[in-house]
């Protein structure tokens, strides 16, 4: 082998390991979706919804084993839960409540029992502590002391005969939703099911760690349920198996697209070039590109963003024209032509190319938005090393011996012929530019945009998902979701603002504007409202004599109700606060409404069955720190706007790189022959989709921007070479190839039935279908015309 | 998860007891003669009327109803003076109500009240061996051995400092009385009136019967 090459070839590896080094020392790729969001508001819900989407809410998985006997399904899912908690994944697993929790329940509340009276102290107090109330007060005592809990009231009446603490168990135990307990077991819905509630160490997205936990679930359960004569049913709720399902079917597309990609890429440059190594030349610009666009942006940035890498690498993709323009030439090279030579007559054509195409990522680089900024950086940068990469070392690497073969001849030929400029040809050129032209007449005004985001995920399995909102609905009766966020700098002021919420939504469901809802606040208030109950009572003058003087007018015998008195007479409780509950075995209780994000603490309380959002948002308005949230509306409206502005700035990127033609070549037919094919091959693919009746979505306008930037460099390759037939052939080969390359790596993915996957490659093989055709029209059109002008001038 | 430790203190409520009902009495009534006869009762049903004595109150509370027994564990007890409510315990699950709320507790969490429940349970099951584990057991009968009576004394520490004693008193076959002593002194004295311990019930019934009224 040459040293020169091998030369260039190392420094190309050195570089490209260095850069790698870097990146995979420095590479810290966050999924932090902040990064797209532009107003304050929209990053607090963003940063919560994304701590949410990690909580230990979210990497539970609710089991349901369902028998014919409860008493079977709840010993059968006792003895599978010890087996479950041994697996390494599991972080905890509860079968039934945590018997420490009814003493700290007593040890917490019981103390404080006076100052959880009212959530509404000053408008409810007056009124109960007042003669008439603290005569209710003891009636109600009485017959709660002739019901069956009698017992439990006899004991705390004495120093409770308000009933503040049986008030604050009431709350306790409404929170707990309509889960039974069953021989120490959790049990929900009918039929019954034994309940276990499996928390996963890693994120339930994980999937590297929840498909082995899946199948390990499954392989017990199956285990257990045959020694227990196949009785058993289970059942499970959580996001974690449509994770790992989704997860596999993309893998499982992704893998099977590639490797027909790839074998189709190979049998294609075996055929033409009867050579590998021209197929691996046009890998090294992509891989240069690849890397070097990460290491630079993670410099610029200090991190990079999972969407950057996805849309970026996509968007790098059309760096393959490069290497391919450039082996093509070669290839039909004129006879003792240096690859040094081939690349100066083609380096005007490359150049522009790429500046076009960073033109065009620049307007997404320009974006007020740090993720969007990242992604047209990453792309501009990534296209101009590939760019650099192919004009320095493929000159170098590029086999001598690489040359015309009779298929390459041949289809060159055949490419020639179909460009050759006559009448006839000009005719169907403008009889297809004006189909074009139509189609997008009449498929553009039907265009719709789905900003459903989770229509780009995999379909999910209705069977999984009717049984998991099933079990969920038996379990913990909210909607997913949906909830209600009080926001606060720390836990005092959102519990401030919770208290206020839990006000405000009492009301909203006493006016229907939803079922139920399940709030922090039956478990604690906040300082200041518990200080407000004392103060309440401390303002009621005699409180202790009066009611004791009602007790006794009641049949009770006033001197029991002593302790009463002492607890009104001594200095106030100190309150309860929520370091004190999430230390104490209430803490598991208390987590799953807590979250803590931006330096901030939430208190979400989640609600069911919201039939008027408007309404509930009225009720809430006004409060500080406080919003509704609906998750999925919330995500459609970032992506809605997200791809209104990616639309916005993809024109403006169009605009910048037509600028850049006419700037280049000074006259409108020549700019209109490089740049017209790309918009109005992005235009006819979109009208063409709409016309379908498939509405368009982000990945879609994704794919359209990779179409503008892959049919501008087809466009500018057929103008550059204008006038030389050798470089004519050269360059509609080259145009031809770089067309069939995107059509095998990106338009076999219309093939996937994973929605995202598939929206790309049909966006993308539609426009690279078309574009190269279009290219050839404007050529052929522009040359024509060009040539009678000429013919005109002569005469 | 939330129930409270004093809930455990239920277990005084001892009209849930008030249903045994001896079977056939011979003529030299015995202990386990008489549970045999529980054991063999294809149900139960009761009136009843309840005194409590708290020394919260100048005077007892009063309350009546009726109660109904459907072996081998279901028990409802529904009273329906001064304010209605009810108490069933089937299993290991207890569940106290009114027509606006509802409790439930799992006995298998709950040992001492789950031990003041069998108390009840056994007697009707015939299963003295395991009473015994639980209770010490005073069998006595008059002279002419139609009156008897049985007093069970906790030997578990928890449910003594809880309840001192319970004693169950009949004539023949009839059981008449139900009268739980609490360690603090209180009682609760219920009397059983309509007795009838042949009570068979359709399956209609057992679903009326047995749940809380809406």
């Amino acid at each position: 082998m040459r040293i020169r090459p091998l030369v260039f070839l190392c420094a190309a590896a050195v570089w490209v390991a260095l850069l790698g080094a870097y990146a995979w020392r420095h590479g810290h790729v966050s999924t932090d979706i902040t990064h797209f969001l532009s107003t304050l508001e929209e990053r607090e819900l963003a940063a919560i919804a994304l701590r949410l989407a990690d909580s230990e809410r979210t990497r539970t998985l609710i089991l349901g084993v369902a028998a014919p006997e409860e008493a079977t399904a709840v010993a059968a899912a006792a003895e599978w839960a010890r087996e479950l908690a041994a697996h390494p994944e599991v972080a905890a697993l509860r079968a039934g409540p945590n018997p420490s929790a009814a003493n700290a329940v007593f040890d917490l509340y019981f103390p404080r029992r006076l100052l959880f009276l009212s959530s509404r102290p000053e408008a409810e107090l007056p009124e109960k502590l007042s003669r008439d109330g603290l005569v209710d007060a003891a009636r109600r005592l009485r017959g709660e002391l002739a019901l069956p809990q009698g017992p439990l009231i006899k004991e705390i009446a004495a120093a409770d005969p308000l009933l503040a603490f049986l008030g604050q168990l009431r709350r306790l135990e409404a929170a707990r939703g309509s889960m039974r307990v069953v021989k120490g077991g959790f049990v929900a819905g009918d039929p019954p099911r034994a309940i276990l509630f499996l928390t996963t160490i890693h994120s339930a997205f994980d999937s590297a760690h929840q498909a082995p936990l899946l199948d390990f679930v499954a392989s017990s359960f199956d285990a257990l349920n045959g020694s227990h004569g196949g009785a058993l049913r289970l059942e499970q709720s959580g996001v974690h198996r449509f994770a790992v399902a989704s997860e596999r079917a993309a893998k499982r597309d992704a893998t099977w697209i590639s490797a027909l990609s790839m074998a189709a890429l190979v049998a294609s440059f075996l055929w033409i070039y009867r050579s590998l190594s021209a197929l691996l030349l046009t890998l090294i610009p992509l891989t240069v590109g690849l890397v070097t666009a990460t290491a630079a942006t993670l410099a610029l940035f200090g991190g990079l963003h999972a969407l950057t890498v996805a849309f970026g690498s996509t968007l790098i993709g059309v760096c393959i024209d490069y290497p391919i323009h450039f082996v093509s030439h070669y290839a039909l090279r004129r006879k003792g032509e240096s690859s040094h030579a081939v690349l100066r007559s083609i380096t005007p054509a490359l150049g522009l190319a790429a500046l076009t195409t960073v033109a065009g990522f620049l307007g997404i680089a320009s974006s007020d938005l740090p993720g969007v900024r990242e992604i047209g950086v990453f792309a501009s940068l990534g296209v101009l090393a590939a760019l650099v990469a192919t004009v320095v070392l493929l000159p170098e690497l590029v086999p001598h011996d690489l040359g015309s073969t009779r298929p390459l001849e041949r289809l060159a030929e055949t490419l020639t012929r179909i460009a050759a400029t006559s009448p006839r040809r000009r005719r169907a050129a403008r009889a297809f530019v004006v189909a074009i032209l139509l189609l997008c007449a009449v498929g553009l005004p039907q265009l719709r945009w789905d900003d459903d985001v989770f229509a780009l995920n995999m379909p999910l399995e209705s069977e999984w998902v009717r049984e998991s909102q099933a079990l969920s609905d038996a379990v913990s009766q909210v909607d997913a979701g949906r909830m209600v966020i009080a926001v606060g700098d720390d836990d005092e002021a959102a519990l401030r603002a919770n208290d206020a919420v839990h006000e405000r939504l009492v009301a909203a469901r006493a006016a229907g504007a939803l079922d139920e809802f399940r709030s922090p606040h039956a478990l604690l208030w906040s300082r200041d409202l518990q200080e407000r109950n004392w103060a309440a009572l401390a303002a009621r003058p005699n409180l202790a004599e009066d009611m004791l003087a009602v007790l006794a007018s009641e049949g009770f015998r006033r001197e029991a109700f002593a302790p009463f008195a002492e607890a009104l007479h001594g200095a106030q409780p100190q309150p309860l606060l929520m370091a004190e509950i999430v230390a104490s075995p209430l803490g598991e209780a208390i987590a799953p409404f807590r979250v803590e994000a931006e330096g901030k603490i939430a208190l979400l309380t989640l609600l069911r069955g919201v039939r008027d959002p408007d309404a509930v948002v009225a009720a809430l308005g006004g409060l500080p720190g406080v919003r509704y949230f609906d998750n999925e509306s919330f995500v459609r409206t970032i992506y809605s706007r997200h791809r209104t502005r990616s639309l916005w700035l993809v024109g403006l990127g169009s605009v910048a790189m037509m600028a850049l033609l006419l700037l280049r070549y000074r006259r409108i037919d020549r700019a209109l022959a490089a740049g017209g094919p790309a918009i109005l091959g992005a235009l006819a693919t979109a009208a063409l989709i709409a016309a379908s009746g498939t509405p368009l979505n982000l990945i879609h306008l994704l794919g359209l921007l990779l179409i503008l930037s892959l049919a501008a460099d087809y466009g500018i390759f057929l103008v550059e070479s204008d006038g030389d037939e050798l470089a004519d052939a050269s360059s509609l080969l080259s145009v031809s190839l770089a067309a069939l390359t995107t059509l095998f790596s990106f338009g076999l993915l219309s093939l996937s039935s994973f929605p995202a996957l598939r929206a790309l490659g049909v966006a993308t093989g539609i426009g690279v279908a078309l574009s190269p055709a279009l290219a050839l029209c404007f050529r052929i059109l522009r040359t024509g015309a060009a040539r009678e002008s000429s013919t005109e001038e002569k005469s | 998860m939330l129930e409270s430790p004093i809930f455990r203190l239920l277990a005084m409520s001892s009209a849930l007891l008030l249903s045994i009902d001896p079977a056939a009495a011979s003529d030299a009534i015995d202990l386990e003669a008489l549970v045999r006869g529980f054991a063999a009762m294809p149900g139960l049903s009761a009136r009843f009327r309840e005194e409590k004595h708290i020394s919260l109150l100048q005077v007892p509370l009063v309350s009546e109803g009726v109660l109904y027994f459907a072996p081998p564990d279901r028990i409802a007890r529904h009273v329906e003076r001064p304010a209605p409510s009810t108490l069933l315990v089937r299993d290991d699950e207890l569940v106290m109500g009114t027509a606006g709320e509802r409790h439930t507790l799992d006995l298998a969490a709950q040992p001492v009240l789950r031990s003041f429940v069998d108390a009840f349970r056994l007697v009707l099951a015939g299963d003295i061996a395991r009473l015994r584990e639980l209770y010490a057991i005073e069998f006595r009968a008059n002279d002419s051995q139609r009156d008897w009576q049985i007093q069970l004394l906790p030997r578990d520490e928890q449910l003594a400092g809880m309840i001192r004693s319970i004693q169950v008193a009949g004539r023949d076959a009839i059981l008449l009385e139900l009268r739980v002593v609490e360690a603090d002194g209180d009682s609760t004295v219920t009397r059983f009136t309509d007795v009838d311990r042949n009570r068979r019930f359709s399956e209609p019934e057992l679903d009326a019967l047995f749940r809380i009224p809406p």
